[in-house]
């Protein structure tokens, strides 16, 4: 949901309520002011009608009632009482309701006689005030409605434009491409200006970091090869020792033997750091069935040699945008991988589609979870010999490369898909 | 056949020499840029290992300076670098060969060879060993005059071989040797050890002695008696 629209969710939310206690305190308001003015109305008609009466001699009490709202009753002299106000309900003959009044009731004296007096005025309805309340307060809800509305049209074409702007820049960044500047559009507006140069100051500690990580990486592992190398040409020399005996040197041969795996294992993971890191960037067509071609040449030694007989069905060509070096370490650690983990004469077969491939080779089962194998370091049967980084490799240049890959072991075969990321 | 080392890590560069020297080259040592600089415009090698990574410079200045005096030396590079921008910018500038560290004596030994080889000796390709004589450039092998067929593998195999003739040699330090550019196979001791049987007996065949030993854990020792 957008920013505006949760604040304007809020703000809709709080004029409601505003709207209803407002509504609340109008009502009571005009209901008071109105029995005010009732009031002050009937006192000025009593004190009018008292004066009046007072220069009477009587009263004829049966013409009383040609006013509708006065009512006049002799009563004895003694009784006299001061003008009470109250609330009342009386039945409407013309309208047929009870409706409210207000009303007056007082003594008042002709020159022979005392009179108990009755006034009333109709009340304005409480139905009715609610009614008018309710209706303007609508009205004015309505047009706060399209005020809100169009104001926010607005704000987001030019409030928040700075701050979109931020997010078109942050999204085209890319950390490795040292090229592409990344530069925030100055604004005059506080926060996002400050915002900006926030992210500068983040983006420029990540980029320095970044780069620092990824030198130290190349240095650790370029490092690491120095005292390997010597360790191994130590061992080779002491290898050529004459006044050794065998079991000797097949130590020596042994911790030589781990010493390639050692460097090996450093070239890996190096290279894998690498792919993580997006160091592989620049990407061209690549015609896979090419690549595989290139490969099963390569390997035709090995491939004669453990004889495996290797299918390659080109259904259609599969073309894609991909970094060619990847496209090789790709190819070549999944053929060898089928090539590696076959069954003596078994066969390989290379399926291309247009949007995939596909590999089937017979093998062993591999007594774990096909998803397991493409965690670093685990290895199907245990293998030894080994590093068990192969397919941790192919993973990550598929899912850097917009690939997608699958991999399933059914009828002593293993599938391997790799096609076009959705 | 000289030979001039550069390389920084002087542990290293003492075991090159040994192994080197072991096999009849005249060896030379430079261990930082400035002295490599020296020796190279003093002396005529016929072939230069170098590091990419030196004090005070680069090999690649190195590589450029022998290519300024038009030397006639092959040029091999030995770095820690292995990625394949490296192995491109080293051979464009010139480089014959290209050794990702770490790597057997045996393979930069094999490796020299093959490069002062195809640098001087060419039309006139060969190498005898006693009653063997090969033939680089039509890649042929006859032994006592007669030819003797061997495949690919073991051709490349019996000139590792006799460039290493003497020193022992392990299974892992062959197998990378043969498949460098290959995959490793899940048994490929036992493919070697399947193209050595066959060599072994081709060679004997044709009338030679037993050059080729089997050190029992280890590998193989090609003895010249």
């Amino acid at each position: 949901m957008k920013l505006l629209s949760i604040i304007n969710r809020y703000y809709l939310v709080s004029l409601l309520l505003f709207f209803i206690l407002a509504g609340f305190m109008l009502f009571y308001v005009f209901s008071f002011y109105l029995n005010e003015e009732n009031d002050e109305q009937l006192n000025s008609e009593r004190i009018h009608l008292v004066n009046k009466m007072q220069s009477l001699e009587s009263l004829d009490t049966t013409s009383t009632h040609l006013f509708k709202n006065i009512f006049v009753k002799e009563v004895s002299p003694e009784s006299q009482m001061k003008p009470v106000v109250f609330d009342s309900l009386m039945y409407d003959d013309v309208e047929k309701v009870t409706v409210p009044f207000r009303v007056i009731r007082f003594s008042a004296q002709t020159k022979k006689a005392n009179y108990v007096v009755t006034m009333n005025v109709a009340k304005l309805e409480t139905g009715d005030i609610i009614n008018s309340i309710f209706l303007s307060l609508i009205l004015i809800f309505g047009l706060l409605c399209i005020i809100l509305y169009f104001s926010n049209l607005y704000l987001n074409k030019k409030v928040w434009s700075p701050f979109l702007e931020t997010i078109t820049t942050i999204k085209a960044l890319n950390i490795n491409d040292r090229n592409t500047s990344f530069k925030f559009t100055p604004t005059h507006i506080e926060e996002f200006s400050e915002l900006n140069q926030s992210l500068q100051k983040m983006i420029e500690r990540i980029e320095s970091d970044y780069i620092r990580m990824k030198e130290f990486s190349e240095n650790a592992a370029h490092e690491l090869q120095t005292p390997l190398s010597i360790i191994r040409s130590k061992l080779e020399s002491l290898l050529q020792s004459k006044n050794l005996n065998n079991e000797d040197a097949q130590l020596i041969n042994q911790a030589l033997e781990s010493t390639v795996r050692l460097s090996k294992l450093n070239h890996s993971l190096l290279l894998l750091t690498k792919i993580e890191n997006r160091q592989f960037e620049q990407k061209q067509k690549v015609s896979f069935s090419s690549v595989f071609d290139k490969y099963i040449e390569l390997y035709n030694e090995n491939i004669l040699e453990s004889g495996i007989e290797i299918k390659l069905n080109l259904h259609e060509e599969f073309i894609f945008e991909i970094n060619p070096i990847l496209t090789d370490l790709l190819i070549s650690n999944l053929l060898s991988n089928a090539i590696k983990h076959n069954a003596r004469n078994g066969e390989v077969v290379i399926n291309i589609e247009n949007d995939r491939f596909k590999i089937i080779n017979t093998g062993e089962n591999p007594n774990c979870s096909t998803e397991l194998l493409f965690n670093r370091f685990k290895k199907g049967n245990n293998s030894p010999d080994h590093l068990g980084l192969g397919l941790a490799l192919v993973k990550e240049i598929v899912e850097t490369s917009g690939l997608q890959i699958s991999y399933t072991f059914e009828n002593d075969r293993h599938l391997i898909v790799i096609k076009r990321a959705d | 056949m000289k030979v001039l080392i550069i390389e920084d890590e002087i542990a290293l560069l003492e075991d090159i020499k040994k192994y080197l020297e072991e096999e009849n080259m005249i060896i030379e040592t430079a261990s930082e840029f400035q002295q490599a600089m020296y020796k190279i415009s003093d002396y005529d090698y016929d072939c230069i290992v170098v590091d990419i990574n030196l004090p005070h410079g680069s090999g690649f200045d190195i590589i450029r300076e022998l290519k300024v005096q038009k030397a006639k030396a092959g040029i091999i590079i030995i770095s820690a670098r292995n990625s394949l921008d490296d192995k491109l910018k080293g051979l464009n500038t010139g480089a014959d060969d290209y050794l990702v560290k770490p790597f057997n004596l045996s393979e930069l030994n094999a490796r020299i060879n093959s490069i002062i080889r195809r640098r001087f000796l060419e039309g006139n390709n060969l190498t005898t060993f006693h009653e063997i004589r090969i033939d680089y450039t039509a890649k042929t092998v006859s032994i006592n005059d007669r030819q003797v067929v061997l495949t690919h593998k073991e051709f490349d195999l019996l000139v590792y071989f006799i460039a290493n003739k003497n020193k022992v040699l392990s299974q892992l330090a062959i197998v990378e040797h043969l498949w460098a550019d290959e995959i490793e196979l899940v048994d490929s001791y036992a493919f070697l050890y399947t193209h050595i049987r066959n060599l072994r007996k081709k060679i004997q065949d044709a009338g030679c002695p037993k050059y080729l030993k089997s050190i029992y854990g280890i590998g193989y020792k090609w003895e010249d008696q």
